[in-house]
This record gives structure tokens, sequence and C-alpha cells, in this order.
């Protein structure tokens, strides 16, 4: 493991964001506006499934799903090329595994929100959508998700960076 | 000007406060963080509105979310208060800094001009916002900026010397 940690970071991408002049501001800026779409998107689409504004209709608001995977691809692209700039430090930062843990666990609540509330709307234009109390924890729980777990931990890695 | 200023921050009980403990910077980061995505995130709602998307969201139902975008704002800016009163002498001289604190101005004045030139002559009936030029281009201007005061705050470290 410790030899391909290694490979990774004397790759040609992982030496431009270590080492020139903007190749980490460039790929930490596209993360950073990335993160804004993913969590932003969510926080929106849940805080709706919560019942606010009721006035904004989610079948509208599904349509920003491109949008949002946009984000995520961007995420996905730039996460990686920061990942291989210092890939054996990243692997055993605890605040690094916790931060991808949580994110497989928030993508698959954004795909649930999807399936059980956005795409029934989508289907019945929006009549009769009843949000049942199960949903909104749901929703509840991806805002927590993302913020308390993706942001924190991603914000704590360089702080626990030597744990 | 800056240096009397950041010496006059350093001489502040709040300076003091913020610098007490290790954990107060990353804290005001994460909430900074926070705040920024459910900014973005409402402004990303009202403003692909604003270009002319997802019709069936009237312009009264899509500015309700202006609260919001309001409140992650003020959210964003008490902790940006708590990092420049950490460390002073670090933002005012720093060139992403200024030019972060430049673009979040012009971002507020497209946004009033969103405001009072599209918005309220639209719910007095005085302007259809679908046929506003005014409301696409202030629209389209305010998602361009706000990302480029992502870009600006994350280059704040890259610059510093």
């Amino acid at each position: 493991m410790n030899n391909f940690l290694s490979w990774l970071e004397e790759t040609t991408i992982a030496e431009w964001v270590a080492s020139s002049t903007w190749g980490y501001a460039i790929t930490l800026s596209s993360h950073g506006v990335g993160m804004a779409i993913v969590v932003g998107l969510t926080a929106i689409i849940a805080i709706r499934i919560l019942g606010f504004p009721a006035v904004i209709n989610l079948s509208e608001l599904r349509k920003l799903l491109p949008v949002l995977f946009f984000g995520l691809l961007l995420n996905f692209v730039s996460g990686i090329a920061l990942f291989m700039a210092a890939a054996s430090e990243f692997f055993y930062n605890i605040a690094f595994q916790i931060k991808i843990l949580m994110i497989v666990i928030g993508l698959f609540l954004v795909f649930y929100l999807d399936k059980s509330v956005l795409k029934r709307a989508a289907a019945h234009s929006d009549v009769d959508l009843v949000l049942s109390k199960k949903t909104q924890i749901f929703a509840l729980m991806t805002i927590l998700i993302w913020w308390l777990s993706v942001v924190l931990s991603g914000r704590l890695i360089g702080y626990v960076i030597y744990v | 000007m800056f240096e009397n200023l950041a010496q006059w921050i350093k001489e502040t009980p709040l300076h003091e406060i913020f610098t007490s403990s290790y954990w107060i910077f990353p804290a005001a980061e994460t909430l900074h963080f926070m705040g920024l995505t459910l900014l973005v995130g409402s402004l990303l709602v009202v403003d692909i509105r604003g270009m002319g998307f997802l019709k069936k969201i009237t312009f009264e139902s899509v500015h309700k979310l202006v609260p919001i975008a309001l409140f992650a704002f003020s959210i964003n800016l008490a902790t940006g208060f708590i990092f420049i009163f950490s460390d002073p002498d670090r933002y005012f001289i720093n060139i992403a800094f200024q030019l972060k604190m430049f673009l979040i101005m012009v971002a507020g004045i497209n946004a009033l001009i969103f405001e009072f030139v599209v918005f309220r002559p639209a719910t007095a009936g005085m302007v259809d916002p679908d046929k506003s030029y005014v409301a696409k281009i202030t629209s389209c201007l305010s998602l361009l900026i706000w990302a480029s005061v992502i870009v600006g705050g994350r280059l704040i470290p890259y610059v510093e010397y």
C-alpha cells in the first residue's frame, strides 16, 4: 500500500498539484466551489423537504440535480488530484478517513431523497405530495452529514495531520 | 493605515478572546464553510431562476430564499471578523483578501440592483422579470462573483509572501 501511495505522489498530476506555483491553489479553489455547489444545493433541497419555503416546487428543484452532479464531478476530480499530492499523509489521516466515509453516506442519502421525494414530485407535478416524517428525518440527516461531517472533517484534515 | 488598524485590533479584548484557544480559529473556519455552502446554495436557486430557468417557480417564491442567503452571509461576516481579529496582520495587506472584500462589495451592489431594478418593480407589476435583461445579467454576474469570492478566499494563504 505504501508503495502505491508513494507512486501516486510521484505522478505528473501529483507533482503539478504539490510543486507548481498555481497547481495547489487552482485545485483547492475548484474543490471549494464544488463543495459550495454540492453541499449548498443539497441543503436547500433538504430544507425545502423540511417545509421551507413551501411555495417552491420540488419538481423544479429536481431540475438542478445536473448542477449538483457537475459540482460532484468537480470535487471528485479535484479531490483525487489533492489526494495524490500527499497520498501517504491523507490515507492515514483520521479526519480524511471520516470525511470519505461521510461523503459515501451523504451520497446515499441524496440518492434516497431523490428516489423517495423528488422523483415523485416530478412525476405528479407536485400535486398531493406528502412529505412524511421519515423523509424529513432523512433530509435533516443529509444536512447534518454534509455539514457536521464532511465540512468539519475536511477543515480538520490540516489540523490533525500528525495524529 | 492598515498597520494602525491592525495594531488597534491587537489591543482589543476580542483579539485576546479569539486567540485564547487553539480551536476557535478552526471552529470559525468550519462555520465559515457551512455559511458559504448555504449562501451559494440559496443563491444558485435564486440566480438560476433569475437567468430564466425553473419558470414554474415564481420570482416571489424564489425570493423567499433570500433570507437564507442573508442569514448565511451574516454567519460568514461574523466568522470573518473572528479571522481578522485573531490575526489582523495577515489579512489587510493580503492581495487575495483585498480582492475578496472588493468582490463581496460588488456582489452586494449587484444584489441591490436585482432587488430594486427587477424584483420590487416586478412585484408591483411594473416589470416582467422574465423579459428583463437586467435580471438575467445580474443573476449570472451574481454566480460568477460569488464563485470568485470563494477562489479569492482560498487564495489568501498562497499570496502571503
